[in-house]
């Protein structure tokens, strides 16, 4: 029988902090230094703690959750992309690839990240909708244009981090598919303290380097 | 709570048979089977979104939060091992982690200063788990709730609303202008306490 109080309840309490996240830390990442058995307890507490889900009332979402949860997994598992169609669907009616724009967007970085897992976030505005997921093992990220209101100039993504001026990605099709490499040097960005956004901008051979106006819609980036 | 016992017994076959089923779902789904995935959905949206609701207490955030969570659920069930949990445990589990990740972004952490202390959340923790709580848990996880009943109800309260409203250590200190120390202390004994109580379950 452990003594409670000793190192073993020490152990407990530190894994029972981590699954409520007492502490101020950003994200879900399991315990560095490959301690299993840290990870292995914090999961337990975690699943302990789920019985307050009882507390909670059950609410059904409505089904446009859904209509977005497959289109999002459904992007995801698409079969490999041909990259020259693909990477040609960046860029809208009219617009076409300079070199300065193909070397921003679409230069092919090997995945060489030990990060795993994958990034998602859904870009909603008024009449915009875009959904985004990034794997970090590939460097990719796929976005779907689900909705992008009637008006004119084409939509522009960015990548707004804590800090730092807004960074185009580039643009997209008003509707449809789309893919790109993430730059080497943005990946680190792509976490839970930055969001994607969108601009209405006129089309451009590269992206713009700030917006001209405030985001039409924005969301979260939410690690997975 | 039922006074017969073969009612008793009915309800947990039920129970039994309802999570074996999501079990298998989440399975299946890990073999990329979309129409599983689909049932998993079905069967747990409402149950996940009120957790996301309750955490982050908009509903439109609250579907973003759903929606993450049910990507990641589809990327992760091939981790799911019903011997070390119960289904719908495991996958409020993401859930909430999900919400904790939004919550924590800057965009987050603004809406956190503007939320009121949590009189619900302080209430529950006085009058403890009603039976119905009782009932639609699984018998491991009323465990827990009977050893959080049986916790000074500050202390519960403390950590039901670090649990729903995703505070850290500081916050709560803040929120209920106790010193760090003292909230960290008050806190850490409640989880001996917790783990004491819950053995080795």
């Amino acid at each position: 029988m452990p003594d409670p109080n000793g190192q073993n309840g020490e152990d407990a309490v530190r894994a029972a902090e981590r699954a409520l996240r007492l502490d101020d830390e950003d994200r879900t990442e399991p315990p560095r230094g490959g301690d299993e058995a840290l990870a292995a307890e914090i999961a337990r507490w975690e699943v302990r703690f789920a019985a307050f889900a009882a507390l909670a009332p059950d609410v059904p979402p409505p089904a446009r959750v859904w209509d977005r949860i497959e289109a999002a997994i459904d992007a995801g598992d698409a079969a490999p992309p041909q990259p020259n169609r693909r990477r040609r669907a960046w860029l809208v009616g009219g617009v076409i690839a300079a070199a300065a724009a193909c070397l921003l967007l679409f230069v092919t970085i090997p995945a060489t990240s030990p990060r795993t897992g994958v990034a998602v976030a859904t870009i909603a505005g008024a009449d915009t909708r875009v959904l985004a997921r990034y794997d970090r093992r590939t460097g990719r990220m796929r976005v779907d244009v689900q909705a992008f209101g009637a008006g004119r100039g084409v939509p522009e993504l960015w990548l707004l981090a804590p800090g730092r001026e807004p960074v185009s990605l580039g643009q997209l099709p008003s509707r449809g598919p789309a893919e790109m490499d993430m730059p080497r040097h943005l990946r680190p960005l792509i976490d839970g303290s930055a969001r994607l956004a969108i601009t209405r901008e006129a089309p451009s051979p590269t992206p713009h380097r700030v917006p001209s106006g405030d985001p039409i819609a924005q969301g979260r980036i939410i690690a997975a | 709570m039922s006074s017969e016992p073969s009612q008793a017994v009915a309800a947990a076959d039920d129970r039994n048979r309802a999570r074996n089923r999501l079990a298998d779902a989440i399975e299946a789904a890990a073999r990329r089977d979309r129409k599983a995935f689909r049932d998993v959905y079905r069967l747990t949206a409402a149950k996940l979104f009120g957790v996301c609701l309750r955490i982050c207490g908009d509903r439109a955030r609250a579907e973003d939060i759903l929606q993450s969570a049910y990507i990641k659920i589809w990327e992760k069930a091939g981790s799911f091992d019903r011997n070390r949990a119960s289904p719908i445990s495991w996958l409020t589990a993401i859930a909430r982690n999900c919400a904790i990740d939004a919550h924590r972004s800057s965009d987050g952490r603004a809406r956190l200063r503007l939320v009121p202390i949590d009189k619900m959340v302080l209430a529950a923790a006085d009058n403890g788990p009603s039976p119905d709580d009782l009932l639609v848990v699984a018998e491991e996880d009323a465990r827990l709730a009977a050893c959080l009943a049986g916790l000074e109800p500050r202390s519960a309260a403390f950590i039901r609303a670090a649990y729903f409203e995703g505070l850290t250590y500081a916050e709560l200190a803040a929120r209920e202008a106790l010193p760090l120390g003292t909230m960290k202390s008050i806190i850490r004994r409640a989880l001996l306490r917790l783990r004491s109580c819950l053995g080795d379950a």
